[in-house]
């Protein structure tokens, strides 16, 4: 049953089949645009105010970190830094004060990993992360929680 | 209306007017895609400049200390370009806290930093709200913004014309 007719319903479906088709080449070409650029080593430094001891003694220099949620890439641990834990009260005046808890330091890890510096964050491993961004990582054998990207430069 | 071929007025079956209906979701959809018909394609024109600025009370120093003038400022969520930084203020972290008298009491908190954050976009400031890359904001309104490579919990603290 071949038709003979070229109606105008052939026309709207036609009309559809098209603007699905431009809106899809639209959408791939925009993803085209986007540069690639060449990854660099960089320098990135994770900071978390508290974290057990016993998940800091277990990581070691030239262990590989990823990150929890998006499982990118952090490279490997260059640096370890530690010092007292920090926790927030309030006094019985209001004002805050820090204390630290036995068992507990503060912990900055310093990584190499390869990305690229944007003006619009700093892409690692196909995840775009910023200063300040509250992540998660596995560290070697330690998984340390809810700690802040506290810097991101150029490895010289 | 409805003959016994069930075609309205003897022209158009009921299929016909699904057909429509969907090819005009489809083309408003596309514009809107586009952009042709967008809020923002239509403010674009008469939109001037203006400055809006950001405030977080409490935030790491290292993350202060990131941001520069003239970084990109977007929405996080929305992703809407909220313009290029103009101004950037810090100060000591505003911290709440309770008093044995259940009284509120501000205090700082080593470490952290206050911060103001000022950009300039392109936007209209109108008596219901503040337009900017067609998405409505308002004083007050809570939400993280990228600037450059930081991040920001912050609030709208105030919006001014540029200039």
């Amino acid at each position: 049953m071949i038709k003979k007719k070229f109606t105008w319903i052939d026309l709207v479906i036609a009309l559809i089949i098209l603007i699905s088709i431009t809106g899809v080449v639209y959408k791939f070409t925009r993803a085209k645009l986007v540069p690639i650029t060449a990854k660099e080593k960089l320098l990135v430094s994770f900071y978390v105010e508290n974290a057990p001891d016993s998940s800091i003694a277990a990581i070691r220099e030239g262990d590989p970190v990823r990150e929890t949620v998006q499982n990118a890439d952090f490279g490997k641990v260059v640096k370890i830094e530690t010092g007292d834990s920090i926790f927030w009260e309030c006094g019985e005046d209001g004002k805050y004060i820090s204390t630290s808890r036995a068992g507990y330091s503060s912990l900055t890890i310093t990584m190499e990993a390869y990305g690229v510096i944007n003006r619009n964050g700093v892409t690692i491993d196909k995840s775009v992360y910023y200063v300040g961004q509250t992540i998660s990582l596995y560290a070697g054998k330690s998984e340390i929680n809810n700690g802040r990207i506290s810097k991101i430069v150029k490895a010289q | 209306m409805i003959d016994k071929n069930g075609k309205l007025f003897g022209k158009i079956s009921i299929i016909d007017i699904a057909l429509i209906v969907v090819f005009l979701a489809a083309a408003a959809f596309a514009l809107y895609k586009f952009g042709i018909f967008t809020p923002a394609g239509s403010t674009a024109s008469n939109a001037g400049k203006i400055r809006i600025t950001f405030f977080q009370s409490e935030v790491n120093t290292f993350t202060a200390e990131t941001v520069k003038l003239q970084d990109p400022v977007t929405d996080a969520v929305l992703n809407v370009d909220l313009g290029t930084i103009v101004d950037i203020k810090t100060g000591d972290s505003i911290s709440w806290g309770k008093d044995k008298n259940g009284r509120q009491v501000q205090s700082s908190k080593a470490g952290y930093s206050s911060i103001y954050i000022t950009s300039e976009v392109p936007g209209t400031i109108g008596s219901d709200g503040i337009t900017i890359g067609g998405y409505k904001y308002y004083i007050g309104d809570i939400f993280t913004i990228r600037t450059g490579i930081s991040t920001f919990y912050t609030r709208i603290y105030s919006v001014e014309p540029a200039g």
